[in-house]
């Protein structure tokens, strides 16, 4: 009940003019942005942040979540129409949300988006409703060995999980924790790897890592394979088909299904909807009523990625809000935000009436977010296209100034561009030499805190490092966290396994 | 695998490894004050850099001796690859173009000019120049449409960031200062 009340004066917070709108631009640019092949959602994130300085807290993060939301759901569009995934987590509906277009339904399938994105996003936000208070109140009874344990799992997890060899992740982890070393360590105040310099001294912000390796430096990879300026084909005529309540039905499973892996998924740090979207796709694949069609343009193949992908935003913000760790490029966004405006979100967010009140406002933000993007998906998709006919040179020099002005705001810092430039020219390297960007930034956003956790634990309990693995809480986190890091090797061992049987006398 | 190859493929990882090195010898130099029982400052991008080392000597030796196609490689990668073997008619294939050197050092030559030059021209002129030469290098042709784009996103972030949002963008120096200011004034910013 008390939840419920929460919620509804978090209700009241959103329903206001000044918060109402914010809501409306973020949904607006998250779908623009999820529309524009090239620009991530987290791109689209990371250029909204500036723009957030001047607010207060409530539609700062109100802003970010909608945009985070919409972005899951954008590319969708472009993805069944043209063929052009906006994000890299709309892929899998092109096996079969395009091959439906193709057929001559572009409407029923694009019908069948707009409802698995709204039900993962109804799922996504009951579930944060439902999870983050009880989710806040174990976490309160936690201890630094735990603490560092989460922290280690979601690092295993966003190498182990995420695309490209799993050595170059882990090279780019350890870059990532290298550079969050860099300024005056936080336990003995040693100055490392500064060199003298002030602005090393003062260390190297996340945000500025963030901002230069996936916005900057995706705008240099896409320059140097040449920009698209010809833009997408015409729409023509677009409109969207909702399906019956007799085929909403026959999907239940699904649609349940898909909502679970999304916000499980979600949960994971490191972990994120790209992820969401292709496991919900694998697990239709090998569970599904009709796994044997899928990619020949069924319903099922449309609405567990999409499902998955919303659904996963739910599931992203409890671990960001609970216990302030970050688990994806968007969720590190929004968390710099809170600390921007003086909140540093954790367990004590719920136990504080004036916080917990700005929690409710984002939990209510998400339900009126998600009915508001299907409503513009609805009505505005002709409009939304359309985007696509912008010359993408014109478009990457505004990402490009965006991410400027959004690291020079943060600290009206001047140097801070050189820094943000130097990580873009990293972002691309980092392409070219297939090295995964996540794990480099989710280092450098998860670094300091895991520092100061081991570091905690090693003073607390006389450098017994064992203790990670004898407390039974962090001991079962670190057990998954290492089962993680060995599954990649145990399914090459397996592929290389079956390879040599196959090839064998 | 050809031998030059086979050193190309290794390179990154060489410098990285000797990048790794180098931090290493500093992070053995940081000096601190306390308890000697206890492990100092130094530990933790001693093991960072000590476990990045081995990674990149791991993949040297790999790419030297035992260079082939296969590598340990994540979840996500391996649904992508398992989903494109069911594909009807691989769909995710795009269209690619050959990639051009040239065209990503003029564009990065314009970022790190842009970075150098705006507290010199201040805001509006530098950024007005930096969208109209970033869109050319990028590719696009209609000279006119890339600076009316220049000019009027330039004239339009400053309203939003300095009227709307009130983040102090950098004014110039000498002349462009004069510029910014008689601009801000016009705009009603003060």
């Amino acid at each position: 009940m008390d939840t419920l009340a929460q919620l509804a004066t978090g209700f009241v917070h959103v329903l206001t003019p000044a918060n109402l709108t914010v809501l409306f631009i973020g949904l607006v640019l998250g779908l623009l942005v999820a529309v524009l092949p090239g620009l991530t959602l987290v791109m689209g994130v990371v250029l909204a942040l500036p723009f957030t300085y001047a607010m207060d807290v409530t539609p700062a993060i109100v802003l970010l979540t909608a945009m985070y939301v919409t972005g899951t759901y954008g590319g969708a569009l472009t993805a069944i129409l043209f063929r052009v995934p906006g994000e890299p987590i709309d892929v899998p509906l092109l096996w079969d949300g395009y091959t439906m277009a193709r057929k001559g339904a572009p409407a029923k399938a694009l019908g069948w988006t707009l409802l698995a994105a709204f039900v993962g996003g109804i799922v996504s936000a009951c579930v944060m409703v439902a999870f983050s208070a009880p989710v806040a109140r174990i976490a309160l009874t936690l201890s630094t060995p735990e603490y560092f344990a989460i922290i280690f799992f979601g690092l295993a997890s966003v190498v182990s999980l995420g695309g490209g060899s799993v050595t170059n992740a882990l090279i780019s982890l350890c870059l990532g924790l290298l550079i969050s070393t860099v300024g005056v360590d936080g336990t003995y105040g040693a100055e490392r790897f500064a060199f003298g310099v002030p602005m090393l001294i003062d260390g190297i912000e996340y945000l500025l890592v963030m901002v230069g390796a996936y916005g900057i430096g995706e705008v240099f990879t896409r320059l140097y394979v040449g920009f698209d300026n010809a833009g997408a084909a015409r729409a023509g005529r677009v409109r969207t088909e909702l399906p019956g309540l007799r085929e909403i039905g026959a999907l239940k499973m699904v649609l349940a299904r898909s909502s679970l892996v999304g916000v499980i998924v979600g949960l994971v740090p490191g972990a994120g909807a790209t992820i969401a979207s292709f496991v919900a796709y694998g697990t239709e694949g090998q569970y599904g009523k009709r796994r044997r069609e899928l990619g020949t343009g069924i319903p099922d193949g449309i609405v567990a990625p999409q499902t998955a992908a919303t659904s996963s935003v739910g599931g992203a913000m409890i671990p960001l809000l609970t216990m302030g760790i970050p688990g994806s490029g968007a969720t590190a966004i929004i968390l710099g935000a809170f600390l921007l405006h003086g909140i540093q979100p954790g367990p004590q967010i719920f136990s504080n009436p004036e916080q917990a009140e700005i929690a409710y406002a984002v939990f209510a933000s998400m339900f009126i977010g998600v009915i508001g993007m299907c409503l513009m998906g609805y009505f505005f998709i002709k409009l939304l296209v359309r985007v696509l006919e912008f010359p993408e040179a014109v478009v990457s020099a505004f990402v490009v100034m965006f991410c400027f002005i959004g690291a020079f705001a943060a600290r009206n810092n001047l140097s801070d561009l050189y820094v943000i430039a130097a990580f873009g020219v990293l972002g691309f390297l980092f392409e070219k030499f297939r090295f995964p960007i996540a794990p480099l930034v989710l280092g450098s956003i998860l670094g300091p805190l895991a520092e100061s956790t081991f570091m905690t634990t090693m003073i607390s309990f006389d450098n017994d490092w064992t203790v990670f693995f004898t407390r039974p809480t962090a001991g079962a986190i670190m057990g998954l966290a290492l089962l993680a890091l060995g599954y990649p090797l145990f399914r090459h061992w397996r592929e290389h396994r079956r390879i040599s049987g196959d090839a064998g006398p | 695998m050809h031998f030059r190859s086979r050193v190309a493929r290794a390179a990154p990882y060489a410098v990285l490894l000797a990048l790794a090195a180098w931090f290493y010898a500093i992070a053995a130099q940081i000096e601190y004050v306390g308890p000697s029982d206890r492990i100092g400052p130094d530990f933790w991008p001693k093991a960072i850099l000590g476990a990045m080392g081995l990674l990149c000597a791991y993949e040297i030796v790999k790419s030297l001796f035992f260079a082939g196609p296969q590598s340990v490689s994540g979840m996500l990668q391996n649904l992508m690859e398992d989903a494109a073997e069911d594909e009807p008619d691989g769909a995710a294939a795009g269209g690619a173009r050959p990639p051009d050197l040239a065209r990503l050092a003029a564009g990065v030559a314009v970022t790190l000019g842009y970075v150098a030059a705006v507290e010199w021209l201040g805001f509006f002129v530098a950024t007005a120049a930096f969208l109209a030469l970033f869109i050319v290098v990028g590719g696009y042709r209609r000279w006119g449409v890339a600076l009316v784009a220049g000019v009027a996103g330039s004239l339009a972030m400053v309203v939003i960031f300095m009227k709307i949002v009130y983040v102090s963008l950098p004014l110039g120096a000498g002349p462009f200062h004069a510029l910014s200011l008689a601009l801000l004034a016009a705009l009603g910013v003060r």
